[in-house]
């Protein structure tokens, strides 16, 4: 009996076992590996370079930086104190600008700081963020017990806020990843940010990697490399000239662009204020927007050009056609269309139109073109769609639907009025004039390198808008202007320039204000083979109103140095 | 009689079945002792493996060392490479080199003139 008892008791413990053993290898098996993978398998995130940026000299304009992030370990950091001064005084300098003294209260404030941080019950506090190379060298040779270094690859800029506006700038987004943000940044992010990698590797209790072990490892794929059209040195000109002459003329922002008219290459684009990508978040958010291609504003008389090579185009005036409206204002409705300077020469013809900028030969001019040719002029040159340009920012106004037109918005729209552009869109349709006609699609990225293939961006041609002779007889006319206009005495001698001064009031609340324009110049030399085709604006000029007296200068200003540069010699 | 006859028979057959078996049991001895030899060399090559696999195990585990130590000195060239690129970089800035060139004693040129094959044709 005792023995049946003990064979039953045998049997039922050795069922228990059985059915423990079956609970913890069978049906929590998949939660024991992990378990048992979270302890000896260590994965990390290899995080992969952004591509590179550079010119189109080869000079690097965006890379990567190694920053350091300094840690503290409070369970293992011993003499708080003596550290926390220490560490405070090499890295409170940093925070100052070249023209801020030291401040103690500052300097024992961030002291307290880093003592407050290093009592904490934690086994890892940040201490500071983004520390140069040499930084950490300072810090590496106090041989301190319980700090130590993570490092991570921060966005640099080396040309700081030169061409800031084209290249934008790398931040974080919504989940900490590295996100690029306006111009090439934003537009070519996905190129740029590559594909980070993943190392898992077993690990034994000290943290040393089992070689026998499992071993995984994919490689990060760093971010595609850019080559722009910019011409750093190009850039360097429009920037040193644009930024004196803002201030020469007392100007609220100031503008300029430089196109290659025969690809649609962008060799220079620059704007003030502006603002340094190395530090973005030190400037003020409306500073990170590019006004040539995300703002838009009346052209004035610039646009004149364009009607007029409409007109020739359509054969319904020559350059020696004669205006037989233009001895007095033009009454449209219960408006008066008047000259700039409320003269009248009568009986001008469109060559003089252009020369003397005057608005009553314009409406004569859009009369003959008529209102459909007119608005499919002003569509065939871009105006109203987005130029496709590759910067993350770029807006295009809207053109109001033609059926909404009256009388005077096709008169005024003659001398651009009443219509609203963006710089880069009219510069773009200024070079087809340049170039024989042809519009062409603008390009801040002249080649991507994808895994060591090079991928060169075709230029591309968007349509022919007018003939050869049509964009040849407008040329004159534009040279004309320079040479016989209002800017004359501005112009560099000896070369042929083909140019246009705008002079546009600024609509404020349903009505144009009399004492704020904005000064504009677009052209490009030289007129016959052009090399640059070029838009200088400014807003709000206080020195002068007039886009004669303001921007003309400043282009003229450029062009020598380009001339220099390109080594054009005078042709005259 | 009999009985002692078959006895002695029974006893003789005994004698002749254990001269057999004794005869076959030498005979049997020498292979015995092979498959012995045999085996004890098979322990020992067990236990050498077994040995063998051990150190060896142990050699792969404390090489991990090793290779962490060859990952940080990767790691720390590729950093130091990174730095020298970005300090490359920045020296290559064209405000650096406008400041350099001004140290040296470079100014941008005011007036030039432009020698042309008429000019020197004038000449």
């Amino acid at each position: 009996m005792r023995l049946k008892i003990l064979k039953v008791a045998y049997f039922v413990i050795l069922f228990v076992i059985v059915v423990r053993l079956f609970y913890w290898q069978v049906l929590r098996f998949d939660d024991l590996a992990a378990l048992a993978d979270e302890q000896h398998l260590k994965s990390s995130t290899v995080e992969a370079p952004r591509g590179q940026i550079y010119a189109s000299d080869g000079a690097i304009l965006a890379t990567n930086k190694p920053t350091f992030l300094l840690y503290g370990e409070p369970k293992v950091v011993e003499n708080i104190n003596q550290i926390s001064e220490q560490l405070a005084k090499i890295i409170y300098p940093l925070s100052l600008t070249p023209d801020q003294t030291a401040d103690p209260v500052q300097l024992n404030a961030l002291t307290d700081q880093y003592k407050q941080d290093l009592t904490k019950d934690l086994y890892w506090v940040p201490l500071a963020r983004d520390l140069s190379a040499d930084t950490k060298t300072k810090i590496d040779q106090l041989n301190l017990t319980g700090v130590g270094f993570d490092n991570e690859l921060s966005r640099f800029y080396p040309e700081s806020s030169s061409a800031a506006h084209i290249l934008g700038f790398v931040g974080k987004d919504s989940s900490g990843q590295q996100t690029g943000y306006f111009g090439i940044e934003g537009y070519y992010n996905g190129d740029l940010k590559g594909i980070p990698g993943i190392t898992t590797e077993e690990q034994d209790a000290n943290g040393r990697t089992i070689l026998s072990g499992t071993y995984d490892e994919k490689e990060p794929r760093p971010g595609h490399d850019l080559t722009l059209n910019l011409d750093r040195t190009v850039q360097y000109f429009v920037e040193k000239r644009l930024k004196l002459a803002m201030e020469k003329y007392g100007a609220k922002s100031a503008s300029a662009v430089v196109m290659d008219p025969k690809t649609g290459a962008i060799l220079a684009m620059a704007s003030f204020p502006n603002y340094d990508p190395n530090n973005y978040y030190d400037f003020s958010k409306d500073a990170y927007k590019n006004p040539i291609v995300a703002d838009s504003y009346e052209p004035g008389s610039t646009f004149k050009v364009l009607m007029m090579a409409a007109a020739i185009n359509e054969g319904e005036v020559t350059a020696d056609t004669r205006c037989d409206i233009c001895d007095g204002p033009v009454k449209i409705g219960s408006y008066y269309i008047r000259t700039w300077n409320d003269q009248y020469l009568g009986d001008l013809t469109m060559d003089q139109v252009i020369i003397h900028s005057d608005n009553t030969g314009m409406v004569f001019v859009s009369r003959k073109l008529g209102l459909d040719k007119q608005y499919q002029y002003i569509q065939n040159f871009g105006f109203g769609n987005l130029t496709n340009i590759d910067l993350q920012d770029e807006m295009s106004p809207e053109i109001r639907p033609k059926e909404q037109w009256h009388e005077i918005d096709q008169a005024t729209a003659s001398f651009g009025q009443g219509i609203a552009v963006t710089p880069i869109q009219l510069v773009r349709a200024v070079s087809a004039i340049a170039n024989g006609g042809y519009l062409m699609e603008p390009h801040i990225v002249h080649s991507i390198d994808v895994d060591g293939q090079v991928r060169i961006i075709q230029p591309k041609v968007i349509r022919q808008v007018i003939s050869n002779q049509t964009a040849q007889t407008v040329t004159q006319m534009m040279v004309d202007a320079v040479n016989l206009g209002e800017a004359k005495s501005f112009a560099p001698q000896g070369y042929k320039i083909a140019g246009k001064t705008g002079t546009a009031q600024i609509p404020v609340a349903g009505h144009y204000d009399p004492t704020k324009t904005i000064a504009s110049f677009v052209g490009f030399a030289p007129a016959d083979s052009p090399r640059f085709a070029m838009l200088v604006v400014f807003q709000e000029p206080s020195a002068s109103e007039w886009g004669a007296e303001t921007a003309a200068p400043t282009f003229f200003d450029i062009a020598k140095d380009l001339f220099t540069y390109y080594n054009i010699p005078p042709q005259m | 009689m009999v009985i002692t006859s078959e006895v002695n028979m029974t006893i003789i057959n005994n004698i002749s079945h254990r001269g057999d078996n004794l005869l076959t049991q030498n005979q049997e001895t020498p292979k015995i002792l092979t498959r012995v030899k045999w085996l004890r060399v098979a322990l020992i090559s067990l236990v050498l493996l077994c040995v063998l696999e051990i150190w060896i195990t142990s050699r792969l585990a404390t090489y991990g060392t090793k290779v962490q130590e060859i990952q940080q000195a990767t790691a720390r060239l590729t950093l130091e490479n990174q730095i020298l690129e970005s300090k490359i970089a920045e020296k290559s800035s064209l405000a650096n080199l406008e400041k350099t060139a001004s140290v040296y004693g470079f100014a941008p040129m005011k007036n030039f003139d432009y020698i042309t094959p008429q000019k020197l044709a004038a000449k």
